[in-house]
């Protein structure tokens, strides 16, 4: 299967649970939550036929509670089987005869089984579990994209199955009545209880959702007004609201839409406001307003604050910057009683507000008139054009020259990118794509960048944060959202000019390049984890690589995947040899650009950003160290080749021989502290450390993981024929063979450190 | 990787493992093998044509399995193996218990 097919079943895989996820949020029965579940199996796998035994008082009876699909002969109702036995989640049923009760399996074509387990309902519920028989030939294999799948799916009907749900199984005596079965009082789903201001939270970003999918098939400037008005009324719980919107002269006002009920004196049609306090006054209620006397006959009206929208640039805090201009509309608004916010109402505010502004700034002029007076559009124009890419006023004298190619698919997109300065003069970079295109997404991707913004501001953060964290902690929020059914792909980078430093995680989304001029290939930077908002407790890895003056570093959508072959990076080099360094970003901004213009088959938004510092010094590769953090899952060794690789491949003097040793015995010495330092638990972290010093190549294999008394004499020597048929100690025994150094530092519950060193004999570089 | 076993008798096979055998795809290799070692008599060839890479875990495994095979009055054999492969059968001296110098076998053996 070719990577590009893997992801894509990977990427049908994510939308397919989150349209499940969003099925189970209602109140769903027993019977609605099992058959959704096995249905999403059936067709996932192609099968035929597909049973659910579920455990019942005693561990080791389950009781067959629902199945679908045609059988060859009748399926038991009740099997005796010790399912606590099983040693992985998926297990062919010839391996394990206990799969097989009484040849049931067999029978029934039922080549493989799953084993479901769930906490059960309420404090102390216990441990339970589900069998379920997949109709799938006797010697099926699963793929890592089917395993991921499957622990996705488990996750979601675990979560489905805590709370009521489970506490209903917990009860069960008799499941001949399982057809009956109907949830009882509200569903408990979340096993947390969330605090008012979590649920309303929560809310925001539901609420903003609907929002993205109502304007999925485009909209126009009515419509994006309405739907304000009338969102702002629901969530704030609103009698009325009026929108002004800026016309000219600046400081005047038009009514262009009003809500709800009116009261006490007709509404004026316009108002000069010339005294409206700066940007970062967001509201005033009338008692403050600077027109006294406009503002008694809005209170009048039942109207007592108003919320001013900005879709200008913000005034520069030093006060520099362009002058102060008049709001874009003013939105009055009016309740029950005098209206007060919460917090959460505030910032609910908030990012709507920006929302639609980044909606109203992405509207271009008819002409090329530049941003107008809302009064002056047509209301019943569509969004239109694109957001052509503007240079970054955070990026500028800082050290690092940059170019951005941004292209949506439709009239907005999905893909955004983000730049943060941070004290110590490092740049972070973030490169995204929220899954979709058009109104919907962009609005999607307001949020998103409004969440990252706060989440790389904040004080335990860090300054620069560590990009890991920082996609962790934007999948925590992705993840509290009720219905988060959109997700997010991103890169996100710290550029140190300082320490020449690249470091980045990312998720779900193709590995930065590193072009170096003068190399002969374009270095990919690895990292990956999944998308955002999928797993709770996702992970990611995170590298650092050293960047030198002329290195220009390339962060994408998959928008422009397709168009990255084989033979355009060799174009790509060949073109940049022998230019300026500024010339080079130019030049591969401006090819970049013509494929972005280009009109493909299954168009995608594309962003590319590409980086250069432009004052590192141009020295030869340095002796620096590089290091990748990995979390403790050997679906994450990909990723550790693809590091050694570009590590090896700077160095001048690794011959296959050597390449050979050091790549071998690194991977055994990680896949050693992921078995054996955690366990095979994906929490943990491994980190390697590479560094090369007077012709001598060191990596360094650290873990925290649960140590163990080293004896070097314990190493096997594999001398006698015994030993030779050993199936454990050989990756300790190859270290040695291979390597000219090997220091393993362990102590219980302490840790692992392994230091491998190896004495680079080659005048050549590795062969391809 | 492929992992498709050809019979070619009652009593021996070749089994096609057709990539690199690593952490994460080693479950179906050591599935496959520790169930043909369970036959008696059987005569197992192994096709390392694809395979660049074995890890220190996959060499175990085939340790192990070629003990089982024996055991059970059978063989376990390697042919087809590259440079790169070659290397990591003599550095993990699995070499010594492992014949990987032969040919494919012929049809029907």
């Amino acid at each position: 299967m070719t990577r590009l097919s893997a992801d894509r079943l990977a990427r049908q895989d994510i939308l397919s649970l989150r349209e499940m996820s969003a099925r189970l949020r209602g109140d769903p029965t027993l019977q609605e939550v099992f058959d959704l579940f096995l249905l999403m199996l059936m067709g996932r796998f192609q099968l035929r036929r597909i049973a659910l035994y579920i455990q019942g008082s005693e561990p080791t009876r389950l009781w067959l509670f629902h199945a679908k699909g045609q059988f060859p002969s009748a399926l038991p109702d009740v099997i005796e089987s010790d399912v606590n036995s099983s040693i992985q989640q998926v297990m062919l049923v010839k391996d394990m005869p206990v799969l097989n009760p009484g040849g049931m399996a067999g029978r029934n074509n039922l080549g493989a089984a799953w084993v479901l387990k769930w906490q059960g309902g309420g404090q102390g519920g216990q441990a339970r579990c589900a069998l379920v028989y997949l109709g799938v030939p006797p010697d099926m294999t699963f793929s890592n994209v089917d395993s991921v799948f499957l622990e996705l799916l488990s996750r979601t009907i675990s979560r489905a199955l805590e709370g009521n749900l489970g506490r209903i199984l917990d009860r069960l005596r008799d499941l001949e009545r399982r057809g009956d079965l109907i949830l009882q009082g509200g569903a408990g789903r979340r096993k947390q209880r969330l605090t008012r201001e979590k649920l309303l939270d929560s809310r925001n970003l539901q609420t903003l959702q609907d929002i993205a999918f109502r304007f999925k098939s485009g909209v126009s400037l009515e419509d994006i007004f309405n739907t304000y008005l009338l969102t702002l009324m629901g969530r704030l719980r609103l009698k009325r609201t009026a929108l002004y919107v800026s016309t000219l002269p600046a400081s005047a006002y038009q009514l262009l839409l009003w809500k709800g009920k009116e009261a006490g004196e007709e509404l004026p049609d316009r108002m000069d406001m010339p005294d409206l306090p700066p940007r970062d006054s967001l509201w005033l209620d009338m008692k403050t307003f600077p027109d006294p006397v406009l503002a008694g006959r809005m209170a009048a009206s039942g109207y007592s604050v108003v919320w001013m929208l900005w879709r200008s640039a913000p005034v520069d805090a030093r006060g520099a910057g362009p002058p102060r201009v008049s709001p874009d509309a003013l939105v009055f608004m009016g309740g029950a009683a005098d209206l007060t916010f919460q917090p959460s109402d505030v910032k609910f505010m908030e990012i709507l507000n920006v929302q639609i502004t980044n909606i109203l700034t992405l509207l271009d002029s008819m002409g090329d008139a530049g941003p107008r007076p809302i009064a002056e559009w047509d209301k019943n124009i569509s969004v239109l054009i694109r957001d052509r890419a503007q240079a970054e006023d955070s990026l500028s004298g800082g050290g690092i020259a940059h170019r951005v190619v941004y292209r949506p698919s439709h009239k907005v997109g999905g893909d955004f990118y983000d730049f943060h300065r941070f004290a110590d003069g490092s740049v972070g970079v973030a490169v995204a794509d929220v899954v979709g295109h058009g109104i919907a997404a962009a609005i999607w991707t307001s949020a998103m960048r409004e969440h990252l913004r706060e989440i790389v501001n904040r004080p335990a953060a860090g300054s620069p944060p560590e990009p890991a964290w920082v996609l962790e902690e934007l999948n925590r929020v992705l993840i509290q959202n009720l219905k988060n059914e959109i997700p997010l792909s991103i890169c996100y980078g710290v550029v140190d000019p300082a320490r020449n430093l690249f470091t980045y995680a990312s998720a779900g989304i193709d590995f930065p390049l590193l072009i170096r001029p003068n190399s002969d290939k374009i270095f990919e930077l690895p990292a990956g984890g999944l998308f955002l908002g999928c797993l709770p407790d996702a992970r990611f890895s995170q590298e650092s690589a050293p960047i030198q003056r002329d290195d220009i570093l390339l962060i994408y959508t998959d928008g422009f995947q397709p168009a990255f072959t084989a033979r355009w990076r060799r174009q790509i080099l060949q073109e940049v040899q022998g230019q300026g360094s500024l010339d080079s970003l130019d030049l591969i901004a401006q090819q970049l650009q013509i494929l972005a213009d280009r009109r493909m088959a299954d168009d995608d938004d594309k962003t590319a950003v590409l980086l250069r510092l432009s004052s590192a010094p141009a020295s030869a590769p340095s002796d620096g160290g590089h290091r990748i953090d990995l979390p403790s899952d050997v679906r994450h060794l990909p990723a550790l080749r693809l590091f050694m690789d570009n590590v090896l491949a700077e160095a001048v003097s690794v011959s296959p021989d050597d390449y050979f040793a050091i790549t071998f015995t690194t991977e055994d010495a990680v896949v050693n502290a992921i078995q054996h330092g955690y366990q095979s638990v994906p929490t943990g972290t491994v980190t390697i450390d590479v560094s090369r010093r007077e012709g001598r190549l060191s990596v360094a294999v650290r873990d925290a993981g649960c140590g163990f008394e080293f004896d070097p004499a314990s190493i096997p020597k594999f001398a006698v024929e015994d030993e030779l048929y050993r199936d454990s100690g050989r990756g300790l025994y190859m270290m040695h063979q291979l390597m000219d150094g090997v220091e393993i530092t362990s102590r219980p519950a302490s840790g692992t450190s392994v230091l491998l060193t190896k004495r680079l004999r080659g005048d050549s570089a590795r062969g391809a | 990787m492929a992992l498709d076993l050809e019979p070619l008798g009652e009593t021996s096979g070749i089994l096609r493992v057709g990539g690199d055998v690593r952490p994460e795809n080693i479950e179906g290799y050591r599935k496959k093998l520790y169930e043909v070692c369970e036959q008696k008599n059987y005569i197992l060839h192994i096709d390392m044509t694809g395979v660049e890479h074995l890890s220190s875990w996959a060499i175990g495994v085939t340790a192990l399995a070629a003990q089982k095979i024996r055991q059970n009055g059978g063989d376990l054999k390697i042919y087809a193996a590259g440079e790169n492969l070659k290397r990591i059968l003599k550095f993990s001296r699995l070499e010594m218990i492992i014949d990987s110098g032969g040919t494919a076998p012929p049809s029907g053996s």
